[in-house]
């Protein structure tokens, strides 16, 4: 191995994760340039190493839990409401889906009972349904704009 | 108790639980941020919002990954940007540093081998700082928390390659600054 090929794995053989760190070692065993970069290397490794290790900050964790707990209380009375906010959005998908239903039915000319709703009001409104032929599809009158 | 498992309690609902993982990565998480961000007044800020935001988010910790390299990555972004807003607000002053990252009681008992340490340490500090925050990065994660390859590739969401790149040329550039000391 030539000494620009070692140099190039020394820091990855140093960190055991070199395939040919033998072949490293073997060079640098013979080397004296090689063997003094290494021990740079080496050097560099002990001080970061030698780094002193603080311990955290007394009362890290109780502020950390006191942040933790206090987004808990904010966002709490959402929590509270969360089954009935859910009650009420299922409420409102089965009235959505009933109204739905209702209005294909009654386009599809199968809804007597809103004519006789509004004929108890006094209002008079046309009939259209099956009695006009139609059944499947709003009448063309009422496509066209006139009044029976 | 595994990480995981107290994840799993913290997302069912035992909010309590969360101090388990707090207690337990404290020191590593502070250690680290102080490393990167250097002023244990930042290093304490900072750690708390590593350990809160990583709260919030813990619904998107996906249990393939190690909570503490899940973590450690929040670090590492949190103090970087503390690092970079304090560069815009400082202008790179170096003034609240600690001494050396050496710390002071290389070579105790051999006055030489001391005077000769903190030097080195010295320098060795001095050369860090120049260092790209990329490649600084890398080597703390590597020579100072003592990650394998593929931890610190996880922790920085990079592939190991990158990771063998970057301490290629931090070392690379590192061996200039200290060329005298070989």
């Amino acid at each position: 191995m030539e000494c620009n090929e070692a140099r190039r794995r020394l820091g990855a053989s140093l960190d055991g994760a070199d395939p040919r760190a033998e072949a490293v070692r073997a060079h640098v065993r013979g080397c004296a340039a090689c063997a003094r970069e290494e021990t740079l290397l080496l050097r560099v490794r002990a001080a970061m190493g030698r780094a002193p290790r603080a311990a955290a900050p007394a009362g890290l964790v109780e502020r950390v839990m006191a942040r933790v707990q206090g987004r808990e209380a904010a966002l709490s009375p959402w929590i509270t409401l969360l089954p009935t906010i859910r009650r009420m959005a299922v409420a409102a998908t089965v009235l959505f889906a009933l109204s739905g239903s209702y209005a294909l039915f009654a386009s599809r000319g199968g809804a007597p009972e809103p004519p006789r709703t509004t004929a108890a009001l006094g209002l008079k409104v046309p009939e259209w349904s099956a009695a006009d032929g139609e059944t499947g599809s709003l009448p063309l009158s009422l496509l066209k704009g006139r009044r029976e | 108790m595994e990480d995981h498992a107290i994840v799993r309690r913290v997302l069912d609902g035992e909010t309590g639980a969360y101090r388990l993982l707090v207690e337990r990565y404290q020191d590593r998480v502070y250690n680290l941020v102080l490393r990167i961000v250097r002023a244990p007044s930042d290093a304490e800020e900072v750690t708390s919002d590593v350990f809160f935001r990583a709260y919030q988010k813990l619904d998107a910790f996906e249990f393939r990954s190690q909570f503490f390299t899940w973590i450690y990555r929040i670090a590492v972004n949190r103090a970087s940007d503390r690092l970079d807003q304090k560069k815009r607000e400082r202008a790179g002053s170096l003034d609240d540093l600690p001494a050396e990252p050496g710390g002071g009681k290389a070579g105790a008992g051999d006055p030489v081998r001391s005077a000769e340490d903190r030097e080195f340490a010295e320098a060795l500090r001095a050369a860090l700082d120049t260092l790209d925050p990329r490649f600084r990065e890398v080597m703390i994660l590597r020579e100072q928390e003592g990650l394998a390859y593929d931890e610190i590739a996880k922790v920085l969401g990079c592939s190991i390659g990158t990771v063998e790149s970057r301490l290629f040329r931090a070392r690379e550039k590192l061996r200039e600054k200290l060329k005298r000391f070989a």
